[in-house]
């Protein structure tokens, strides 16, 4: 197993195979990252390439100031933001909160009722539906297992917000599941 | 706003401690299904996909640029012995007659501009 360091001398002296490891060994974070922020599946794999194409660019440039994957999901999330702002799809805004958290929790759209019970997929669907600050705080978190300073790094949000919007999201979810939970008692 | 004892409850639930009440249970379920990666994977190919584009876009080596160098001169070379041993004369000769239409071809040149213009401004930004 190369270091990272390793990996990187090699990668930058023009060993291609030293690259294809690095890119097997971040697929997944690059993956979860942008498969939360764009919706549309055939943009999901161009998206990858271009975030691993970029770091191939750069890579040069990369200073052992943070984790290497860290370094990684910062280009991801920035691709995947500029993707957005590219096809002027609007980042959903999360300034007023309140009337965000009522809509979300009031909508009744029967597309997103429970399939087969299947609990985990429809709260993954709740999840899409939430501002892209929270789905990237939430999977970073959750998913990758990243801690509250290197999701900080990779968003460029500071750490109270990181952790601020990681409970808000959390909570909206639960909000929206004890809703039908309650329902369910009903019947 | 943070609500402290929502806070608190989150912080238990995902320690795994027990905790009793709608909340605790709607909680549960919510840590759970957030463990679950998404759906979207990478085809196996991927990593060779980006290696190939990378080896596309590489630019020559300095091995190609001499054989290209040295094609270009060897062109040239047999290019001025052909001339030299078939006494080729350049002219424009069998082309005279184009100086006859000289408007349609103004016409041909800005029918082109005009078709790449519309292009790059209208379809192009249409079609991505």
């Amino acid at each position: 197993m190369m270091d990272d360091r390793a990996l990187v001398s090699a990668i930058i002296g023009g060993d291609l195979k030293a690259f294809k490891l690095l890119i097997k060994q971040h697929e997944r974070l690059v993956a979860h990252m942008v498969s939360r922020l764009i919706d549309r599946d055939e943009d999901r794999e161009e998206l990858c390439q271009d975030v691993f194409l970029k770091v191939y660019e750069k890579i040069s440039e990369f200073n052992f100031q943070s984790k290497l994957s860290t370094w990684i999901g910062t280009i991801a999330y920035r691709q995947g933001i500029n993707h957005l702002r590219k096809r002027k799809i609007e980042l959903s805004d999360i300034t007023e909160e309140d009337s965000f958290k009522a809509r979300f929790i009031a909508s009744e759209n029967p597309e997103e009722e429970l399939v087969d019970n299947d609990m985990d997929e429809w709260v993954i669907k709740l999840v899409d539906q939430l501002p892209t600050q929270y789905k990237t705080v939430l999977t970073l978190y959750h998913v990758d297992g990243m801690s509250y300073p290197e999701i900080g790094n990779i968003t460029g949000m500071p750490e109270g917000t990181v952790k601020n919007y990681l409970f808000r999201a959390r909570n909206l979810l639960k909000e929206k599941v004890k809703k039908h939970l309650g329902k369910e008692e009903m019947i | 706003m943070m609500n402290r004892a929502d806070e608190e409850l989150q912080s238990q639930i995902e320690k795994g401690h027990p905790a009793d009440g709608a909340d605790a249970a709607a909680y549960r379920k919510v840590f759970s299904a957030l463990k679950k990666e998404p759906s979207f994977v990478l085809p196996t190919s991927f990593s060779d996909d980006i290696i190939k584009r990378i080896e596309i876009a590489k630019p020559q080596t300095s091995n190609d640029n001499l054989w290209l160098g040295l094609g270009v001169f060897g062109f040239v070379i047999t290019a001025i012995i052909t001339i030299v041993l078939t006494g080729f004369n350049p002219g424009v000769g069998a082309f005279k007659f184009l100086s006859g239409y000289a408007g349609l071809f103004a016409f041909g040149i800005i029918f082109i501009l005009l078709l790449n213009y519309f292009d790059k401004k209208f379809i192009r930004p249409l079609a991505s």
